[in-house]
């Protein structure tokens, strides 16, 4: 091979590299449990809900990379958040985020009762999407203000999985088809115990189980069926830093009727987040989150950030005027809310050089 | 020569990293537990040590890994609670017995607050 061969060969291989290597990502982990309740039925609400949230790794129509989405095959020591941490925290699952719950017999289908647990593995990885900080100066001392996501477990309200939605499988090995097209296409084999995920549709899969690649046709559970499924999407899009995708999950979520407050404050945190996180501001949704309770101090302290990072904004243009009401309006912010803090508060004193 | 050996340093180089990033890029499922989905630096130090102790000839052959993992556990049977565990729990009874003898590099898999070994073990203590 002469020189210049080799050097277009190197150029090719690490130009490839750049396109398929993913941004600011790290392999994350998910945990779906095996749901308590009669078999056979929650053994197969618990694969349709598994397929479901292959579907949150789905990134502005292409498949995100580095993830792992795994099939729980025991059920809970018990029905609570520490059991959920322990059967995500073994090491052979490592698991960031549980999803798990309970499933009840109804009358044309069953309802399904989800939680969702962040494990403290998310704060271990190298890169963390979803950390929020901004960094300023005072005077000539550099000083990061820093927030971390909210919520560590979520309950949400109950759900109708209908009959005709649930998967007929009882686990994903049970032989749910693999077929040679998208729609149409005949029958080429049958899912198999690992399966490596190539394109992701709402209502079909392109994925490759034991050497068999091909279509699995699922179909979606309904928009308006359940913010479970929405919010647990939500939050693996922002933990993989698509921003794009959060926000739309997370609007979704705001859609449903008699949603819960801790619920909706979340929500709106979280499409403030995704917003600043993409170089818009969140304020809107910031204070949307505090107005929905003044005494959340979570919500407040989003709230504050936000006036911050438009502060910030505001610095790199010259209206004055406009920096000068952020500034106001951060110190009004700040009265409001600083009862919640304690009073040495370290994170609060960050914001003194910007009143 | 030494212009040979330097494209070779570097197209290795290269080639290393497009793996490693492939490994990155997976986008998969499987049961928890399954061998495939072990985090990979789990998978690398576990076969390690069952290379070091004999079970294993070949690494990254998973159906030899298999087959080391349950060879491990016979042999360590006396110290444990149970002789056979669900396949979800299998890599975990081995980690546990590793951290048990005292093989530093899995101590980062043990959870103080948690002590899920404990589930695995008799009584008496570890007499190695």
């Amino acid at each position: 091979m002469s020189n210049r061969q080799f050097i277009i060969l190197v150029i090719v291989l690490l130009f490839g590299l750049n396109l398929n290597s993913p941004a600011e990502c790290e392999p994350f982990r998910l945990l779906v449990t095996k749901f308590a309740g009669p078999a056979p039925v929650s053994h197969r609400a618990h694969t349709t809900v598994y397929f479901e949230m292959i579907k949150a790794f789905k990134s502005i129509d292409n498949p995100d990379k580095g993830a792992w989405i795994l099939y729980g095959m025991e059920n809970l020591e018990q029905q609570n958040h520490d059991a959920a941490l322990l059967a995500a925290g073994w090491p052979s699952v490592r698991a960031d985020l549980a999803i798990w719950g309970q499933v009840h017999i109804y009358d044309d289908g069953v309802v399904v009762q989800l939680y969702l647990t962040l494990t403290p593995l998310i704060k271990k990885r190298r890169i963390r999407p979803e950390l929020w900080h901004l960094n300023f100066n005072d005077g000539n001392v550099p000083l990061r203000l820093e927030l971390d996501i909210p919520g560590k477990f979520y309950q949400f309200e109950p759900f109708l999985l209908p009959d005709k939605i649930i998967l007929a499988f009882e686990n994903p090995q049970q032989g749910i088809e693999i077929y040679s097209k998208r729609q149409g296409g005949q029958v080429i084999g049958t899912i198999g115990e690992v399966m490596r995920f190539y394109e992701i549709h709402e209502n079909s899969i392109l994925l490759n189980s034991d050497g068999v690649k091909g279509w699995v046709r699922i179909k979606p559970i309904l928009q308006r069926q359940s913010e479970a499924i929405d919010f647990s999407k939500g939050v693996v899009r922002l933990l993989r830093g698509d921003w794009r995708g959060s926000r739309r999950s997370f609007n979704n979520v705001l859609n449903y009727p008699n949603l819960p407050q801790h619920l909706r404050t979340h929500a709106l945190i979280y499409i403030g987040l995704a917003k600043e996180k993409a170089g818009k501001t969140g304020l809107n949704e910031f204070k949307q989150a505090y107005s929905i309770n003044p005494l959340n101090k979570v919500a407040a302290a989003y709230l504050l950030m936000g006036r911050v990072s438009k502060i910030l904004r505001l610095k790199k243009t010259s209206s004055q005027k406009q920096l000068q009401n952020a500034r106001y309006d951060l110190q009004k912010t700040l009265s409001a809310t600083r009862f919640l803090f304690e009073q040495e508060d370290p994170w609060i004193a960050k914001l003194k050089p910007l009143l | 020569m030494k212009a040979i050996n330097l494209k070779k340093i570097i197209l290795f180089l290269v080639v290393s990293t497009v793996l490693i990033l492939i490994s990155q890029n997976t986008f998969a499922g499987a049961p928890a537990g399954h061998l495939s989905s072990l985090e990979p630096h789990l998978s690398n130090i576990l076969q390690k040590r069952l290379q070091y102790f004999n079970y294993l000839q070949q690494i990254d052959n998973e159906h030899e890994f298999s087959l080391a993992i349950s060879a491990f556990l016979w042999d360590n049977r006396s110290k444990l609670a149970y002789i056979k565990f669900s396949k979800a729990r299998e890599v975990d009874a081995v980690v546990c017995l590793m951290i048990r003898k005292g093989y530093s590099e899995f101590d980062e898999y043990y959870n103080m607050d948690n002590d899920f070994c404990s589930r695995f073990f008799k009584d008496t203590p570890d007499q190695n």
